[in-house]
């Protein structure tokens, strides 16, 4: 029991001095790189929640821009009738629900083809949204701009600009950390570990499986409709391209690179990547989807438990030794 | 004789796979606090009996009776709620998590908050308990921090039964539990089987021949889907029949 | 008036449908090969379709070549192409499933942008070898369409050939249905899980070379073939050649039909609606054997 709390002590110790360093770096960086940190903190919680799915329970979903998207979208939508909180819940709700419903369909299948299944989903929906006659809504490939609405707290705003919005995001991060690591923490975490090492083994010792396995899928899908509706807010923009397979991706190899199973692994793996991919966007060209595909391989051969996974075991064993 | 209390009973259980008929009609009495170990040559149906009442396969006809419920076409979850537990013979642990986590997970089951994702799982003092109390008497307090996986055979077959146990289970349904074992584990293992015998009633499937003997109270012997014989190890053992059909050695 | 206009679309539709439909069943059935025998769910082959097509566009388009050479000519390169990927990217992740969906997005990422840049954004569209049209009652058919129609029955039929009347086929039926008994047996699995990729790769080609005088060929129709093959699998049946044809054919004809009548994103969701409804009804598909 020591050595328990003396880890929750270290863990928290390393968290508080995290966030310390977030909360200032912002004023120390050019503004350019301050929106790719709050991008990050966005595709951070994004890929968090999809941790929850693959790390922790062992269901690999290639569909997840489809509540990216629906969160990108109903934000957008809502936020021309309501303010920032409610336009943010209607995203999340909505990105919620539909996870929810493609969840129940999906769940049933058989291994693999859960990721076959929820590729499907993703891209059905994606090639609904570019329908030319649907232009009107979804704005097909050109997208739309929308108005952001202010961040109000009742009697004062906080206007949108870069500042606030890096602080906003930060915020939802860590929140969003909170909550998973919360649910990792619980009997219902558990669970989840169950049913990735063994999941007949686990139903045999008297849990409902199903239950389980869509209730972890619906919490990655809010998270995925949280970063989706943070993401429309920082560019005031939506288009059809958020619900496409490059972002269901890109989310997945967050997720593979920085330590599936570890939470905050896929943040860091989300930060390397987009940091990467934006270097070489501006330095060298247009590569971006041949240095997923090449990311996408190194890691699924070479790297099987992602950045932070090989640290933890190398952790580990020094500490038994 | 006292009316003993019936643990689990099959009436007319039969299991077609189109013209194959794997179990025959078959009507199985098991008395509370008995170990009954089912016997019988490759096919007979040993392993189909116990997908069904475990809830893998659904019968074709008939019905299981679990303490006087029916448990027939029950889907798995729900029977190992009723107090059954089992071993089988493929993978029955977590291999990625440690002998204390994967115990932990077992008893977890039994417990009021088992899918709570509000609370930290350490709360749950009285799974807590079990889990130290298994490992005690296992003798597994060593291994307790090892990776399930990277255990030996026998004493993943050891965990196996720990997580079978830690559900407080009236019956307890062991497939092949001795199978890819040296002679010395496997009679450690009947050794604990007799052990668990005085608090659990046990369905055994078994090809080792020493170990039915020496912890069967009553063996059913199967072939091609029907009884055989029924009766006392030494009955067994002198049934020629049985003898013809099966018992090598 | 509108009644003949409506019959007429539904007798092109499902005549269309037809064509199309066994252009897909054949790109299924390279993919359901592949995931048989290897357990390798090929995301990169819709990939391996569009560059055949795309193939097939410098052989006719830009070079003036016969469209009967890139039948032969394309098909071979891409079963080249695909041994290549087998051999180094595939080997280290085969036999776990999840592995290689993510390995070969990967790959289906790279050709994809690859492409782009070689051959470019625009979609060229092959000029059928076979031209003119039936004149039917209600409505002018394509001649090349049945042409397409007859060169996808051919294929399945040289596939069948192959694994039920030659060596490698037998080998390739034995490594699937038991894996170690094969290799007991002397078999060279390495070896015929290449060839059987080379095979289903060779097919997807072929089936790209088939359908671009029918679709534009651009670097982006893979996915979009990825998709129908996707869900002809899964609604025909795991393991079954004769649901990938039938999955393949109906879907063909609705999406067909959808899209004449109403919209193709309307038979897309049609689509979509079949198969939750075989996931629901019958998880094993129509045929399905596994």
């Amino acid at each position: 029991m020591a050595s328990l709390t003396r880890k929750r002590f270290q863990d928290s110790f390393f968290l508080i001095i995290a966030i310390i360093i977030l909360a200032i770096v912002q004023f120390f960086v050019p503004s350019y790189y301050r929106f790719i940190l709050t991008l990050i903190f966005i595709y951070g919680i994004f890929a968090m929640g999809l941790d929850l799915l693959i790390g922790y329970t062992g269901l690999l979903s290639f569909g997840h821009a489809l509540f990216f998207g629906m969160g990108a979208f109903f934000f957008a939508f809502a936020s021309r009738f309501y303010g920032f909180w409610p336009a943010l819940a209607i995203g999340v709700i909505v990105a919620t629900l539909v996870a929810a419903g493609v969840g129940a369909v999906s769940i049933r299948t058989r291994g693999v083809y859960f990721a076959v299944i929820t590729f499907i989903f993703a891209y059905v929906a994606f090639y609904i949204a570019l329908d030319p006659s649907l232009y009107t809504i979804t704005g097909c490939n050109d997208g739309f701009n929308f108005l952001p609405p202010p961040i109000s707290f009742g009697f004062f705003e906080v206007a949108y600009e870069p500042a606030s919005l890096y602080y906003l995001c930060l915020a939802f991060l860590l929140l969003s950390y909170f909550v998973c690591k919360t649910i990792v923490n619980s009997p219902f975490g558990r669970v989840m570990l169950a049913i990735r090492e063994n999941e007949t083994r686990a139903s045999c010792l008297g849990y409902n499986t199903t239950i389980v396995k869509l209730a972890s899928f619906t919490f990655s899908g809010m998270f995925a409709g949280l970063s989706g509706a943070l993401f429309a807010y920082l560019y005031h923009y939506v288009n059809a391209h958020m619900l496409s397979l490059e972002v269901s991706a890109n989310a997945v190899v967050w997720v593979l690179l920085g330590g599936p199973g570890t939470l905050v692994g896929p943040i860091l793996g989300a930060g390397i990547v987009t940091l990467f991919l934006d270097y070489v966007m501006t330095h060298i060209g247009e590569f971006h989807l041949i240095l997923l595909g090449i990311l996408l391989i190194i890691v699924i051969i070479f790297l099987p438990r992602g950045i932070m996974g090989s640290l933890k075991v190398g952790y580990l064993w020094r500490r038994r030794k | 004789m006292a009316t003993e209390k019936v643990i689990l009973r099959t009436e007319k259980l039969t299991k077609a796979f189109g013209g194959l008929i794997a179990v025959n009609n078959l009507n199985l009495t098991i008395p509370e606090g008995e170990v009954r170990a089912i016997i019988g040559p490759n096919g007979a149906g040993k392993s189909t009996l116990l997908l069904m009442i475990i809830g893998m396969l659904k019968p074709t006809e008939g019905k299981i009776f679990f303490k006087d419920k029916d448990i027939t076409g029950l889907p798995p979850y729900k029977v190992f709620r009723l107090g059954i537990s089992a071993t089988f013979q493929t993978s029955n642990i977590f291999p990625n998590l440690s002998v204390y986590e994967n115990i932990w997970i077992a008893a977890q089951s039994r417990c009021k908050g088992k899918m709570n994702p509000l609370i930290h799982h350490r709360r749950l003092k009285d799974v807590e308990d079990r889990v130290e109390r298994i490992l005690k008497r296992l003798n597994l307090k060593d291994l307790a921090e090892e990776p399930a996986g990277k255990l030996s055979h026998g004493d993943q077959r050891v965990l196996e039964v720990g997580l079978a146990l830690a559900t407080d289970p009236d019956l307890l349904l062991l497939d092949e539990p001795t199978s890819g074992m040296s002679p010395k584990e496997a009679a450690e293992m009947a050794k604990l089987i007799k052990e668990l015998s005085k608090e659990v009633s046990i369905v055994l499937v078994e090809h080792n021949m020493d170990v039915v003997m020496r912890v069967a109270d009553k063996i059913t012997v199967l072939d091609k889907g029907k009884i055989l014989a029924e009766g006392t190890p030494k009955m067994i053992s002198d049934n020629r029949r049985v003898q013809e059909v099966y018992l090598g050695g | 008036m509108i009644i003949e206009e409506i019959i007429s679309k539904l007798f092109l539709g499902v005549f269309n449908g037809v064509a199309w439909g066994l252009i897909i069943a054949l790109i299924a059935l390279g993919l359901s090969l592949i995931l048989g025998i290897m357990e390798i769910v090929n995301f990169a082959h819709g990939e391996l379709f569009m560059i055949g097509g795309v193939i097939t566009v410098y052989i006719v388009v830009f070079s003036n070549l016969s469209f009967w050479l890139a039948c032969v000519v394309a098909p071979l390169v891409v079963a080249a192409l695909g041994m290549a990927l087998e051999r180094t990217v595939l080997r280290p992740v085969e036999g776990a499933p999840e592995r290689t969906i993510i390995a070969t997005l990967g790959l289906s990422f790279i050709l994809m942008q690859t492409v782009l840049l070689i051959y470019g954004g625009s979609a060229y569209n092959v000029p059928s070898p076979i031209s003119g049209v039936f004149k039917l009652p209600l409505i002018a058919y394509s001649k090349y369409r049945l042409v397409a129609a007859i060169m996808s029955i051919l294929c399945l039929l040289f596939v069948l050939a192959i694994l039920y009347k030659t060596k490698l086929g037998l080998w390739i039926r034995a490594s699937q249905q038991h894996l170690e008994m094969a290799q007991a047996l002397g078999i060279n699995v390495k070896y015929v899980n290449m060839m059987a990729f080379a095979l289903g790769s060779g097919v997807a080609a072929l089936a790209g070379v088939i359908a671009s005088p029918i679709i534009a060929m651009e670097w982006i129709v893979g996915i979009d073939a990825l998709l129908l093959a996707f869900i002809v699998v899964l609604v025909g049946g795991l393991g079954s050649i004769k649901g990938t044809f039938v999955a393949g054919i109906t879907i063909g004809i609705i999406e067909s039909t959808a899209g004449i009548l109403l919209s193709p994103t309307f038979a897309r969701a049609i689509s979509l609606s079949i198969l939750i409804a075989i996931l629901a009804l019958r998880p094993r598909g129509l045929f399905g054997v596994w």
